[in-house]
């Protein structure tokens, strides 16, 4: 039987981004269930898919991270959504909160610290989806 | 190796085999970078001291804000900086009139000027492998 890992939701329109974001996952023991270049399709597939994380950009083609957070949580509520975007601003990091987001990254961050920032609450989330202790 | 020390090593594997896919990314990043301040540097030619092209500037800046959102997660942070810097003047250009213009022009200029600077300091033989 397989360690209990999570199933991940990737949406960036940029696909430089995307892989790095799916590296980070796969070494911290997660699976990557799929990818999205917009909202509305990373909506349509956590539909589909069911994820325990969705890791979100905000700007990103049809729909906004936030906006596609809000629909996901809609229809899954205990989806652990993680917004990482390059916005800074504290009106953007509070309406991201106040929709349901559990961490906030910015992408300003190099790639081993959005990791490490990721490693530290990973333990926690793991716990939290599949009942075991973190 | 025991059970017990495989589980100790496994995420140092994790982080070690991270941190070669990382660079082999980067290296691809970077390939895709002078191409994009090329297409900075042509948009912002038709632009410079004539009527505003509002489609070629939103381009200007879309690209901007793509360099400005990834090049730091890359770890070239001075060239997310500098395009967060670009994109924020592009976005204050719709607003300029009169003598103004002139003096954002300059400012624009020099912003894309010192990307490519940045960017070429990034691009030395030892970092891109063909």
């Amino acid at each position: 039987m397989s360690a209990p890992h999570l199933r991940v939701l990737i949406a960036d329109d940029e696909a430089h981004i995307r892989k790095v974001v799916a590296a980070i996952v796969t070494s911290l023991g997660g699976e990557v269930v799929a990818e999205a270049a917009d909202g509305e399709t990373a909506v349509a597939l956590a539909e589909e898919l069911r994820p325990d994380m969705a890791i979100l950009d905000i700007n990103m083609p049809r729909l906004t991270g936030d906006a596609a957070l809000e629909s996901m949580l809609g229809l899954a509520p205990g989806l652990i959504g993680v917004m990482m975007t390059a916005q800074d601003t504290m009106d953007t990091v509070r309406h991201c909160l106040r929709v349901g987001a559990r961490e906030y990254i910015l992408k300003s961050n190099p790639a081993e610290e959005i990791r490490r920032i990721l490693a530290e609450s990973w333990p926690h989330y793991v716990a939290e989806v599949h009942g075991v202790a973190a | 190796m025991s059970a017990d020390t495989a589980r100790a090593f496994a995420p140092l594997h994790a982080s070690h085999e991270f941190a070669l896919v990382l660079h082999a990314y980067r290296q691809d990043y970077l390939r895709g970078l002078p191409a994009q301040v090329d297409a900075i540097e042509n948009g912002w030619k038709k632009i410079e001291g004539s009527a505003i092209d509002l489609d070629c500037l939103l381009e200007i800046e879309l690209v901007a804000h793509t360099i400005a959102g990834s090049a730091g997660t890359f770890g070239f942070g001075e060239l997310s900086y500098k395009t967060r810097v670009l994109e924020y003047l592009m976005q204050e250009l719709t607003i300029v009139e009169g003598p103004a213009r002139k003096d954002y022009d300059r400012r624009i200029s020099a912003a894309i000027a010192s990307i490519r600077l940045a960017l070429d300091r990034e691009i030395v033989p030892d970092r891109v492998v063909a």
